[in-house]
């Protein structure tokens, strides 16, 4: 009879609560829909800060819609055509900008206040597109484990002192991973399936997303990440944590991260509000802080930025990783391919 | 056509039927998109991947299941009661969190590999996706092959007993030749289960050469948006699994169990007490259960305090909540649609066609995968000319009841079967209402076996992982995939803490509500 009573209660209250949240889900502010990815809206990203911020000033509600990762955005939002209930997309790489911009999908953006970017490369996708922050993509390693790190691509691959030692995200699931992969494209061209064989041997593993990786690494489960050298600003600010290192080699590819409105929005004067105001400075430091890549504006028009920003050694050459059509999937043929 | 298959056949229809349907439509030219990728090499690798994989984890875990089956059939003891308890909340245990708990026992910084101070790890590798797998099914495999043995007749089995052979001997010898039908069954179910694995190769697998076909039908739609090439690829995984359980299906033809009318559930036959040598055997068979388990707990206490916020979160609430209700629709439909299925194939007096028939569709809605059926809805959804609000909640409850409705039938058949034996002419004979008599004497004599039956469907809902993963968005998570989150953002605090609590949960739900053991399935029909 208890038990009877137990699960009766029970199922009232699950039912209770299902209801309820329902009913108070209701808001008569307009919402502002934003898919991004999941890093953005967690509890240490920026989504949370930036949303509170603007929320205080539109009198409007932010809704996050998180996807795993940055280059699965851009599908969702084609999969789900016209019905995307997306505003605003922020999170799409360059990689897939091209795409993007190209997709119809996406609304056009002008932006109120110039921009003063740090790049001025960045604004490739101007009538689309906006970017909102950057980082180079590296290998962050362990000193206490890795006493050397590699010193170029070739060397992470053949010195058998890494041998098992490197995490990095699927290219197939994955920004970063995808960056990787351009790199040693990059660097190998036609000799990339061979290469791919090696760098086998000095993985311990192939992660779906960039934070399953690197969550792995700070578990000690390998002595080098594929990150970005911004991680290593990170553990000094937020951690005081001197062990994590950036591995600076010759060249690095870029990664610009960009926002957009989408064409079926319903609330595109409260999207282009959003795009301006991710491009203030004071949201740009938010982002920077909080997202641990570098600002989109100029550091110098960020006046309370921490300095290490500035300070932070930058790669001298970079990899632009904007693509011809088709060279994505030849590219992802041959990952799937030739690492075995 | 009685109401029971009936409400069973519409049910398929809605619910796997329909969309598969609307996926096949909505798909331009998936016979040459399927003729293309057949001819990928990194097609037939992940093919290749999964069948062995499958095929190495399923007859592992049936071979290293047998000499405790054997230890344990036909014995009283605590040890056989923890081997049924540990085989429901392994049933429940989402993959992820076996996934988790390996990497922090057996991983190169594992608590493990800490203690002998060794700096070798065999994870990321196919064994640990085979060791992995064994760890989830054996315990399952344990119970069903203890059933199995205990299906031969007493007299049999006492006389087995009583031969000076070595145990090995009488296992190969006189045991397996009796069991050998149920225990392809258990191979082909662990194989299907093992073949359609994500959550244990998504966190011990990775790259291109540690995938199964399951994972690449997700990555192809949530990654690469190729809705073509995903729905091709759960083609090919539904040609694989479809001739095997044909073949399977008609090499051991299924008839009408026979079935004793006694209820074996507490009774044991007379057999020596367990030896130390098979306790100690035993226990490293709980400690090789247990120590993935023991690592998550030590995690979570470790890292209390910067766990303790995560876990009382509202982030947290919700995924369970979400969980809970999913688990408890899904669960409910699904026990009693299966029952009322069931108990109409039982009464049926074509029973020589209605069992055998009811066997093979058991058997052919398991070449449907978690991830074909939630890449059919996603398409079913998509097709719609208005926006359902809330609808992955909606094909979520029906994605776990159409995975849960075989496995609850095929639980609830032997039940039914026996109720049908000992009380159907008895209840004709009452003059009473057909609700009456199935609510007040059905329900109530099988309220036990009913509920077993729930729980074991909320236990799947709760662990399933493929299907939320595919339909979910971050503003809609379940227990997995906030663990998974969790997981994803290093904060493997938090994710011990909260699987600590789901598993004190699930053992709590388990003891609190009671597992009835199955009826036994014996041969031997004469004594009545």
């Amino acid at each position: 009879m208890q038990k009877k009573v137990f699960y009766f209660a029970s199922c009232i209250f699950y039912l209770m609560v299902s209801i309820s949240s329902f009913c108070f889900a209701e808001d008569q502010k307009p919402i502002l829909n934003i898919y991004t990815y999941l890093s953005f809206t967690s509890k240490w990203g920026p989504g949370s800060r930036i949303k509170k911020k603007f929320e205080a000033e539109c009198q409007c509600q932010v809704n996050f819609v998180s996807v795993d990762d940055g280059a699965s955005l851009l599908r969702r939002v084609k999969l789900e055509g016209k019905k995307t209930k997306a505003d605003l997309v922020v999170g799409i790489d360059n990689i897939l900008a091209g795409e993007a911009s190209s997709s119809g999908l996406f609304d056009s953006a002008p932006i109120q206040n110039k921009l003063d970017l740090a790049i001025p490369s960045l604004d490739k996708y101007k009538d689309t597109l906006i970017p909102f922050d950057f980082g180079w993509v590296s290998l962050i390693y362990n000193s206490k484990k890795v006493k050397r790190p590699p010193s170029d691509l070739n060397d992470l691959l053949t010195n058998p002192s890494f041998k098992k030692s490197l995490i990095f995200s699927d290219p197939v699931t994955s920004s970063p991973g995808l960056s990787f992969l351009f790199w040693l494209n990059n660097e190998y061209g036609d000799k990339l399936g061979e290469k791919l064989k090696l760098l086998k041997n000095q993985t311990v593993t192939v992660t779906p997303g960039w934070s399953e990786a690197y969550g792995l690494f700070l578990k000690g489960e390998g002595g080098l990440v594929l990150s970005y050298t911004t991680s290593e600003i990170y553990h000094k600010i937020a951690e005081s944590n001197q062990d994590y290192k950036a591995a600076f080699f010759k060249t690095h590819p870029v990664v610009v991260e960009y926002a957009g409105i989408t064409k079926s929005s319903k609330q595109k004067p409260l999207a282009r509000n959003f795009l301006s105001f991710l491009l203030t400075p004071q949201i740009q430091k938010i982002i920077a802080e909080n997202n641990w890549m570098y600002p989109a504006i100029k550091t110098e028009a960020i006046s309370d930025l921490n300095p290490i920003f500035n300070s932070f050694p930058k790669p001298t050459s970079t990899i632009d990783s904007i693509i011809e059509p088709g060279l994505q999937k030849k590219l992802l043929n041959t990952w799937r391919t030739g690492y075995k | 056509m009685t109401p029971g298959i009936l409400l069973g056949l519409l049910f398929l229809s809605f619910s796997l039927i329909l969309p598969i349907t609307s996926l096949i439509s909505e798909v331009d030219g998936i016979l040459n998109v399927f003729t293309r990728l057949i001819g990928e090499t990194w097609v037939i690798s992940a093919l290749q991947y999964s069948v062995i994989q499958a095929g190495l984890s399923a007859f592992f875990s049936i071979a290293l299941a047998l000499p405790f089956a054997f230890i344990l059939a036909n014995r009283s003891g605590w040890q056989k009661k923890l081997a049924y308890h540990t085989s429901m909340i392994f049933f429940s245990t989402p993959s992820i969190v076996v996934g988790f708990g390996f990497v922090l026992s057996y991983g190169l910084s594992g608590y493990l590999n800490q203690f002998i101070k060794s700096e070798e790890t065999f994870l990321y590798t196919k064994t640990a996706v085979i060791v992995a797998h064994i760890l989830v099914n054996l315990p399952f495999a344990v119970r069903f092959l203890i059933d199995s043995i205990e299906s031969i007749p007493g007299e049999q089995f006492k006389a087995m007993e009583m031969l000076p052979l070595s145990r090995i001997k009488k296992l190969w010898l006189l045991i397996i030749p009796e069991i050998k039908r149920p225990m392809f069954t258990l191979f082909m179910t662990i194989f299907i289960f093992c073949l359609t694995s994500f959550g244990i190769v998504m966190t011990l697998g990775g790259g291109p050469h540690n995938s199964t076909l399951e994972v690449l039908i997700y990555q192809k739609l949530r990654y690469d948006g190729e809705l073509a090439e995903a729905a091709a690829l759960g083609v090919l995984q539904m040609l694989i699994l479809f001739p095997l359980i044909t073949f399977s299906f008609f090499l051991f033809k299924t008839s009408i169990p026979h079935f004793s009318t006694r209820v074996s559930a507490g009774k044991f036959e007379q057999r020596k007490p367990i030896s130390k040598f098979e306790n100690l055997n035993f226990s490293l068979y709980l400690l090789f259960l247990a120590l993935p388990f023991i690592a998550i707990l030590l995690d979570a206490a470790l890292n209390f305090k910067s766990g303790i916020q995560d876990l009382t979160s509202w982030a947290t609430l919700e995924a369970i909540l979400n969980s809970c209700m999913i688990g408890l629709f899904s669960s409910l439909l699904a026990t009693i649609l299966a029952w009322l299925f069931v108990r109409d194939i039982s009464k049926g007096f074509t029973k020589s066609i209605s069992f055998p028939a009811f066997s093979g569709l058991i058997w052919f809605m398991q070449c449907f995968s978690p991830a074909l059926v939630a890449l059919a809805w996603f398409s079913l959804v998509a097709q719609l000319p208005f926006e359902l609000k809330g609808y992955n909640f909606l094909a979520l409850i029906f994605i776990h009841s159409l995975l849960s409705f075989p496995i609850i039938a095929r639980l609830l058949m032997p039940v039914s079967l026996e109720f049908e034996h000992k009380f159907g002419r008895l209840i004709e004979s009452l003059k009473i209402s057909k609700v009456d008599s199935f609510f007040k004497i059905e329900v109530k004599e099988n309220k036990a076996h009913l509920l077993s039956a729930f729980l074991l469907g909320f236990g799947l809902s709760a662990s399933e992982f493929t299907a939320v993963l595919m339909l979910s968005g971050g503003d809609f998570t379940t227990i997995t995939t906030f663990l998974f989150q969790l997981m994803g953002a290093y904060k493997y605090g938090a994710a011990a803490l909260i699987t600590v609590v789901l598993l004190f949960l699930l053992i709590g739900v388990n003891h609190f509500v009671g597992i009835p053991t199955s009826y036994s399935v014996s041969k031997d029909r004469s004594k009545t």
